[in-house]
């Protein structure tokens, strides 16, 4: 499925993937932009939209994923939870971010080449 | 809408900071406000085509990754260094050229969220149109970070085997990371080459828009490092095609 086709299909069964994706990670300390390049493929795509958006608000991201409240709120804190996500100053509502981590060895993993492999 | 818009390589050489330039060059012709971020902390060397020396560079991206200035106090204003009459405006933010501070970013990293927050700065701050990212070649963290913010990636390779290799895998992996649009240009060809061939030859492998093939001049490679070849240079053909790739990026 495409990238975009993923996005537009989010409010299906495809949450519950997101969930199971997510419930399969161990709890990291932030995330590095080649980890992100490895994760499932749900998983992935949120991420991806996450950084573009650089902070996010609760509400951005139930629009995102078109889930309500409840949903919306076990993903995010099983985000936070995970240490995918922290959240940051805001202006007036809590803001959301994703949690990158500082890049110290630069170059990222030599199996990045595997990316043509799957 | 602002767009952000990577220009990237897998190798050097392949003339990225001069198509980064000349975009910058032709869109501010077009009256667009275009900032022109050199992320390239390795090797830096976009300035040059601007005419900027390390005495314009009060501060660098260096100095708002280390938390000693913001990032639109890096930027300067390089429009009239161009010496054409324009009505848009090109801001450059260096990375440092001091060899103590490239050192430096090398041995102790940097928070690479950092530079997702200094590019909506700069959209915000500078009031710019467009935003191009001069990327270090290969892959590391920062290089991926630029790609998956980008509304548009250009990717720019040789007809060489390992060009092919390794744009194989940038596209692979801008793909996986979302980025909205695409465009290959491969720069170098051989004369000898038929360059509609080449275009069909390429897109056929990646699936992929090529948005200009550059052929291998050394004309060419004489006059690029004078400054910005389209502002020079503004009746050659090869101008022609920058602004066919322009065309693409404004589209």
């Amino acid at each position: 499925m495409t990238h975009q086709g993923l996005v537009n299909s989010m409010d299906q069964d495809l949450f519950a993937q997101l969930l199971i994706e997510l419930a399969s990670l161990p709890d990291m300390d932030g995330v590095s932009m080649s980890e992100i390049v490895f994760l499932p493929e749900h998983l992935r795509v949120l991420m991806n939209w996450m950084v573009r958006e650089n902070s996010f608000q609760f509400n951005n991201l139930a629009v995102f994923l078109k889930q309500d409240e409840e949903n919306t709120h076990l993903i995010l804190g099983m985000l936070v939870k995970k240490g995918l996500v922290e959240e940051v100053e805001g202006d007036e509502q809590e803001e959301y971010q994703i949690h990158l981590k500082a890049s110290r060895n630069y170059q990222v993993p030599k199996d990045i080449w595997k990316v043509i492999d799957d | 809408m602002s767009k952000i818009i990577s220009i990237h390589s897998f190798r050097g050489g392949t003339g990225k900071s001069n198509t980064t330039a000349n975009m910058s060059a032709i869109l501010a012709m077009q009256g667009q406000r275009v900032g022109v971020v050199d992320t390239d902390v390795q090797s830096p060397g976009i300035h040059v085509l601007y005419g900027l020396d390390d005495s314009q560079m009060v501060h660098s991206l260096n100095d708002y990754l280390w938390g000693k200035c913001g990032i639109t106090d890096t930027a300067i204003d390089v429009t009239q260094n161009l010496k054409v009459p324009m009505t848009g405006k090109v801001f450059l933010i260096p990375s440092s050229i001091k060899a103590g501070e490239i050192a430096r970013v090398l041995r102790e990293g940097y928070d690479v969220g950092l530079l997702n927050d200094g590019f909506q700065d700069l959209l915000d701050g500078l009031k710019l149109d467009y935003l191009l990212i001069d990327t270090h070649p290969g892959l590391n963290e920062e290089t991926l970070l630029s790609i998956a913010i980008s509304d548009i990636l250009v990717i720019i390779m040789r007809p060489d085997q390992q060009d092919y290799q390794g744009t194989g895998v940038t596209v692979e992996i801008a793909r996986k990371l979302g980025v909205p649009a695409m465009f290959l240009v491969v720069n170098k060809v051989p004369q000898a080459f038929d360059m509609k061939e080449v275009k069909e030859r390429v897109e056929r492998i990646y699936n992929c828009t090529v948005a200009a093939v550059f052929p291998h001049s050394e004309e060419m490679m004489t006059l690029a490092s004078a400054g910005v070849f389209s502002l020079h240079y503004p009746d050659h053909p090869f101008t022609a095609i920058y602004k066919q790739l322009a065309g693409y990026l404004t589209a």
